[in-house]
């Protein structure tokens, strides 16, 4: 390890230990939450596209239609309209990497969140979420027009 | 001069973070109340602490807490830089906290937030919240949201060396996590790796 990484890391365990802050009382939390109820829902114009799962496929099981070897992540295919979105789920160092692809046009370039997770498409609409944990997550994409929506990913 | 949360630091670029924010603020444009939540739960503690450093009593802090999530909440769609909501939340406590100091000492609260800073830099010797003060207090929240993305473990980990007082023993630790106590030392190592690693983005 270099001494830079030794004095950060020294640096990391001096703020925790140095770290003398409270949490706010209970009740003024709670108040602060309760400000977002109040917010009026307004009425949106964007076309929500509740996603479907047609096909899921486990890590080390043989891809449908390849003659040889083993998925290495998991698979799934989701149908939505007249879109696709392709998610790929596969362990990493830091959780999990979740890759995918829109399929369809009209969603390139654009934001895809996956719980707290922000990307961005790129110009083939695809896309990737680094050091997700594991949990259940909705997944959503949007393009100003229509938003492609997926609830309740589990990822493990 | 420039507010804490905006000077350059060259060990910490949290855009990991940074980019969780913005997810969490772009949910709550949205109307998401989960999304809402998380953002308090994850703020809260940093944002009392700024007035509580100025020495407000806890009953001010708490009143200065609410505020700045109610400013929050009515410009929730005016901020330019959703992945700089850390930003925001620390420059409207440290202005609200200022407000507050001043007005105890029979003062008008400050008009802009360019005169609270001249004001507080003309005042630097006797000034609670001086950069350097919010520099680690920011440092510590980010120190503290990057922990909870650790595993279970680690986190346990860490937080028994390091967080609590008096600091837990390995033996104690290993006892804890199911271990024995020569495997504390690596793991150890180990979260703390994982945990710079969040850090650096």
């Amino acid at each position: 390890m270099s001494e830079s990484r030794d004095k950060n890391i020294e640096r990391i365990i001096r703020l925790m230990q140095t770290d003398d802050s409270a949490d706010a009382p209970s009740e003024a939390v709670k108040w602060s939450k309760n400000i977002f109820r109040t917010r009026q829902k307004q009425p949106s114009a964007l076309q929500k596209i509740k996603a479907v799962l047609k096909l899921d496929i486990a890590p080390g099981q043989a891809v449908f239609g390849e003659r040889s070897g083993a998925a290495e992540a998991r698979q799934m295919l989701f149908e939505a309209g007249e879109f696709g979105i392709d998610l790929r789920v596969s362990a990493s160092e830091h959780g999990f990497e979740v890759r995918g692809q829109v399929l369809g046009e009209g969603f390139e370039n654009r934001e895809a969140i996956l719980g707290q997770h922000a990307t961005q498409t790129n110009d083939l609409g695809e896309f990737v979420f680094e050091a997700v944990e594991a949990g259940t997550y909705a997944f959503s994409v949007g393009n100003g027009e229509e938003e492609i929506v997926i609830e309740g990913i589990e990822i493990s | 001069m420039k507010p804490a949360s905006e000077q350059t630091d060259d060990r910490f670029s949290p855009r990991a973070l940074e980019r969780d924010d913005a997810a969490l603020l772009k949910a709550c444009r949205k109307g998401d109340e989960t999304a809402w939540d998380d953002l308090v739960d994850r703020y809260q503690r940093l944002v009392f602490a700024i007035p509580r450093r100025a020495g407000l009593p806890e009953s001010e802090a708490a009143d200065i807490l609410q505020e700045v999530f109610l400013t929050l909440f009515q410009k929730l769609d005016e901020i330019e830089q959703p992945e700089k909501v850390r930003s925001w939340l620390v420059t409207t406590a440290k202005f609200k906290t200022w407000g507050v100091v001043r007005s105890e000492k029979g003062l008008r609260a400050p008009a802009t937030e360019e005169e609270m800073e001249h004001e507080m830099a003309s005042l630097e010797d006797e000034n609670p919240l001086i950069e350097d003060a919010l520099v680690t207090m920011e440092q510590q929240h980010l120190v503290r949201t990057a922990l909870k993305k650790l595993e279970e473990r680690c986190q346990q980990i860490l937080s028994m060396i390091y967080l609590t007082e008096p600091s837990a023993s390995y033996a104690e630790v290993a006892d804890a996590i199911g271990v024995g106590a020569t495997s504390i030392s690596p793991l150890r190592a180990r979260c703390l790796k994982k945990l710079e690693k969040i850090l650096a983005g």
